[in-house]
């Protein structure tokens, strides 16, 4: 026998008349043990998984339409969502990243996969030739080297889905990516405020259902004056999607509490979505900090608290913070809550184990959803063992939301659907502005405004100064005209190209030209400081793999041969190394998941004798 | 009557079917699962088809999930799952989406398995560098009409050779007399002995700000680290000195280990005054509290509050001096109740400032200083005796 089938509607006669005997209420408990039913005063829940459609054999002509595939490269899918049922959502317009072929306007047509011109045996140089014109006929290269569909990767969502009383969204660790894992405009990329709005959209407008908004917290990553920005930007676009509840969480509370207190308190004036039973910055005293929330929607009271964990406390170290045991704090709270509502969540910024305990002490609580948990949340819900508690997990980066479809009433099913925020979801344009407003905010503050200073670099000892790639070129001609073929001779202008802008965005910035280290955002000394004060290292140049080149065009100007070769050697990178320690710094999975070294690497090799 | 209970229950249960929804029982779905949950051996698998099965494909797999176990952070590994058809139609494999991150699913066209027919799907990944429980999935879309996408994931742990814990310090909100510390602990995994043989500050600038101290760990903290076999315990210090604002520290650890010669914390932060006003439309900046226009008949109510730090908050005492016009007014008792925030360092009270219903018309919006509101505090701080808040706001008529 297989380890795992799922149960599906039965064919024989005897299992659908224990089908029937289930619809007219014979029905076992939820967990399915034998136990005396347990009174609660609030809804029993069954659940109902919902699985995706299953992929069609044939092309789905319902599925989105391919753009037109020319020979030589491949267009993108449309962007914009189309609900099954209702009318298509006015199409935003594409994200113009400089990168992509925009959607044709043809007919739509079955999807129909190119193959790879690649596989061809077209020879590297030839493929260098291709390059004419950035995204105008160009190879998309790379590991994923298909068209992408969303839907026929992540499947259809709410299929069959009769109209919930209420729906939850949830959400929560999105961890600093304010856009899909990491940057602009790649469609196989998931997440980003901007979709994440058109699914709210999606439920509230064209599926009409009532929408409740909850986040377990984690709205940034790092510390400092971006991230600070990166919070209040964030916490804008929610109060756009109408949030109800969000936590706070471990990286959140890092950030500086007089920062921190203007977006998150509550006043009658500006009522916050924040409530934290443990949690009061500058402590419970003043009465500015929600303890919890009564939502009513849909005809249901929604009971909303949510805490801290203990691990997580440990990391805070700020004398701004009053923090309060996690279940001390739940017995304080938890059965008043109890008695206003009709169902009752945890939203627990907690590991998945401390998650589980609190289920586990505070059986009353119909959801508990944690910030622990893996990269992505599961297909199928889980229940606490010991408990009728569902556990949702909302995985990282945002990349993926979890919708419960709430059907009402005692003993009625929760629906759960795990919502890949994909390219389905077009960027909404109230969030895309608040996009432009937050790199406007970066280019105001500067490198220095941000608290981003010049840190020194070691092999500047040695190696003297950057000092931008066309001094490489008069001696280096053959290797500096690869380069100019190369996308790293463009880097700078993808930047300027985006819309909004990012090159004034530190962690874009910093793959995107010479002397920053690019996976700590910084500048290293004599790097590049802006385009108006160091235009001679814009772009991935040619010191961004080799180091600096100051002492090296010394050295070659005067007479010391010995010198000389020691520079010379020290500049010199094998294929090897440049796998190791140099692509793949820029290239990784957040920032270029179709890179794929030995398919690039050809486009940039270049040897000196 | 037994005609109509049967058309009734052949409606009920066509209905049923047409459902197309697949049921999952809650406790099919513990949440403690097994992920090492076994399967049957491809023998086992081959056995179904003597048993008439339907005219679909129909997919198995011989486990969902597979623990690598401990690896190092730049290792990289594979695993076949062994997926077979107990239908009775072609089945279809295909490589749906993976995590964002170190899982990919070799499987670069489709597989087609005929019935009875076994395959392996592969599946790799990297660690990355990613210290701690590793947990990454793919998914394998199928034809299979009662399950369409395959879910597989990949449990393990990955360990590195040396870690600082935590690699970043933050302390916010120092005042500028003020000396803070933390400590970070570098912990050695190997079976060599962790040493660090000296530390440097990237920023030197700043250095003389920046005490570090080294010491190794005791027996039992090593212990407490999952893995750990030697470690160091480094304390750091911020001492006073530093300019007001954001403050930015690197310590880098030379370390005797040839993989990783080197190990960073971080040390990041703010120098902020001993006195601060805070809250919502309350500009850090600019002093301004931003209300807008509001209808005289319905007033408004706006609250902020002082927090005082440092070494002088227990001298503090706020006592209202002036408020310009007199249609704002401010709550005097809330304001001189100053209270420490339980477990902090801090002691805060509310600004509560109110423009009254039936307030007359008055216009306090522009864009200087002196034309707007203001609100005048004492605080008895010996280097901060006065607090100013402006209001930018008018009242409509």
């Amino acid at each position: 026998m297989t380890t795992h089938q799922r149960e599906s509607l039965p064919a024989s006669p005897v299992a659908l008349a224990a089908l029937v005997l289930l619809v007219a209420g014979g029905c076992p408990s939820s967990t399915g043990r034998e136990e005396p039913p347990v009174e609660k005063p609030r809804l029993e829940v069954a659940v109902r998984v919902e699985t995706p459609e299953p992929a069609a054999l044939e092309p789905d002509p319902e599925s989105r339409p391919l753009g037109d595939a020319s020979p030589a490269g491949f267009a993108d899918p449309p962007q914009s969502f189309e609900p099954e049922d209702k009318a298509p959502l006015e199409a935003a317009p594409p994200v113009a990243d400089g990168s992509h072929q925009a959607p044709t306007t043809e007919a739509p047509r079955a999807a129909e996969f190119k193959p790879n011109p690649l596989r061809d045996g077209t020879p590297p140089d030839d493929r260098l030739a291709d390059r004419a014109g950035l995204g105008e006929g160009v190879p998309r290269l790379g590991k994923n080297r298909e068209p992408f569909d969303p839907i026929r990767a992540n499947g259809r969502y709410f299929v069959d889905w009769p109209a919930p009383k209420l729906a939850l969204l949830v959400t929560g660790r999105q961890d600093g990516y304010l856009e899909p894992c990491g940057c602009a405009g790649k469609e196989r990329m998931k997440g980003g405020l901007m979709r994440r709005q058109t699914l709210f959209e999606d439920l509230r407008s064209h599926r009409g259902w009532p929408t409740v908004g909850i986040d377990v917290g984690g709205l940034v990553k790092d510390v400092g004056r971006q991230a600070e920005l990166k919070f209040s930007t964030t916490v804008e676009a929610m109060r756009m999607m109408k949030y109800d509840a969000a936590a706070l969480g471990t990286s959140d509370l890092k950030l500086r509490a007089d920062q921190l207190f203007a977006v998150v308190a509550e006043t009658e004036a500006l009522p916050s979505m924040f409530v934290s039973a443990n949690v009061g910055i500058f402590g419970f005293a003043h009465g500015m900090s929600a303890r919890e929330r009564v939502i009513e929607r849909g005809g249901l009271r929604v009971g909303i608290t949510s805490v801290l964990g203990k691990k997580a406390q440990a990391e805070i170290n700020s004398g701004d913070v009053e923090l309060i045991d996690p279940e001390a704090a739940l017995a304080e709270l938890i059965p008043s809550l109890q008695q206003r509502c009709d169902l009752m969540i945890l939203l627990a910024h907690a590991t998945v184990e401390e998650s589980e305990s609190l289920a586990r002490k505070f059986p009353s609580l119909d959801l508990v959803v944690t910030a622990g948990g893996p990269a992505e949340p599961p297909l199928n819900p889980a229940v606490v063992d010991g408990t009728d508690t569902m556990l949702v997990e909302v995985g990282t980066k945002s990349m993926a939301a979890v919708v419960l479809g709430i059907y009402g009433g005692r003993g009625t099913e929760i629906r759960y659907q795990r919502v890949i925020i994909d390219s389905r979801y077009s960027d909404a344009p109230q969030v895309k502005a608040l996009m432009a407003a937050y790199e406007d905010q970066l280019r105001q503050e500067g490198l220095e405004g941000l608290g981003i200073h010049p840190a020194p670099h070691p092999p500047t000892e040695i190696l003297g100064r950057f000092v931008g790639s066309a001094k490489c070129e008069s001696c280096h001609e053959p290797s500096y005209e690869v380069w100019k073929k190369s996308g790293h001779s463009d880097a700078w202008d993808t930047l300027v190209n985006l819309d909004p802008p990012r090159d004034f965005n530190p962690e874009c910035i910093a793959c995107h030209v010479i002397g920053w280290n690019p996976t700590l955002y910084f500048p290293y000394e004599h790097g590049f400081l802006s385009e108006a004060e160091t235009p001679q290292l814009v772009d991935v140049g040619c010191e961004s793999c080799h180091g600096p080149g100051e002492a090296h065009i010394n050295a070659e100007l005067g007479s010391d041969k010995e010198l000389q070769e020691k520079l010379r050697q020290a500049a010199v990178i094998t294929k090897e190394e440049s796998e190791k320690r140099q692509c793949m710094t820029c290239h990784d999975l957040d920032n270029s998941p179709d890179f794929d070294f030995e398919t690039y690497w050809p486009l940039i090799e270049h040897e000196e004798d | 009557m037994r005609i109509w209970i049967a058309i009734g229950l052949s409606a009920v249960l066509g209905i049923a079917a047409g459902l197309g929804a697949a049921w999952l029982r809650i406790h099919q779905a513990p949440c403690t699962q097994d992920p090492l949950r076994e399967g049957a051996s491809p023998g086992g698998l081959a056995s179904a088809q003597g048993e008439n099965p339907p005219a679909v494909a129909k997919v198995a797999v011989d486990r969902e999930s597979y623990d690598f176990g401990v690896v190092d952070e730049s290792s990289k590994g594979s695993h076949d799952f062994l997926f077979s058809n107990q239908g009775g139609a072609p089945l279809r494999l295909d490589k749906g989406e993976s995590t964002c991150g170190c899982t990919v699913s070799k499987l670069d066209r489709e597989i087609i398995l005929q019935p009875g027919e076994t395959a392996p799907v592969t599946v790799e990944w990297s660690a990355d560098g990613k210290y701690g429980d590793f947990r990454e999935g793919v998914t394998v879309t199928t034809n299979d009409p009662n399950w369409p996408q395959v879910g597989l994931t990949i449990t393990g742990r990955v360990t590195v050779a040396v870690r600082a814990d935590p690699d970043e310090l933050v302390f916010n909100n120092v005042t500028a007399g003020e000396e803070v510390g933390d400590t970070a602990k570098l912990f050695g995994y190997l079976d060599e002995p962790l040493e660090i043989l000296s530390h440097r500050m990237t920023n030197p600038k700043t250095a003389e700000n920046f005490e570090v101290t080294l010491s190794p760990l005791a027996v039992e903290e090593v212990q407490s680290e999952r893995d750990a076999k030697s470690g160091y315990l480094a304390g750091i210090t911020v001492k006073p000195g530093l300019p007001p604002g954001p403050f930015q520290q690197r310590i880098v650890f030379e370390t005797n280990v040839a993989d990783v010669p080197e190990i960073a914390v971080e040390v990041t932060g703010s120098i902020g005054g001993d006195i601060s006003v805070v809250g919502p439309g309350f500009g850090e900046k600019s002093g301004v509290l931003h209300i807008g226009t509001v209808s005289g008949r319905e007033g408004a109510e706006r609250t902020l509050l002082i927090v005082a730090r440092g070494p002088h908050r227990k001298e503090v005492q706020l006592k209202l001096v002036e408020v310009v016009p007199d249609v704002l007014e401010v709550d005097e008792e809330a304001l001189g109740q100053l209270s420490d925030v339980p477990g902090g360092t801090v002691s805060q009270a509310a600004l509560k400032i109110r423009i009254p219903p039936g307030s007359k018309p008055a216009n306090r919006l522009g864009s200087e200083l002196g034309k707007l509101g203001r609100i005048v505090i004492e605080t008895g701080h010996p280097t901060v005796p006065r607090l100013v808040v402006y209001v930018r706001f008018a009242v409509a008529g």
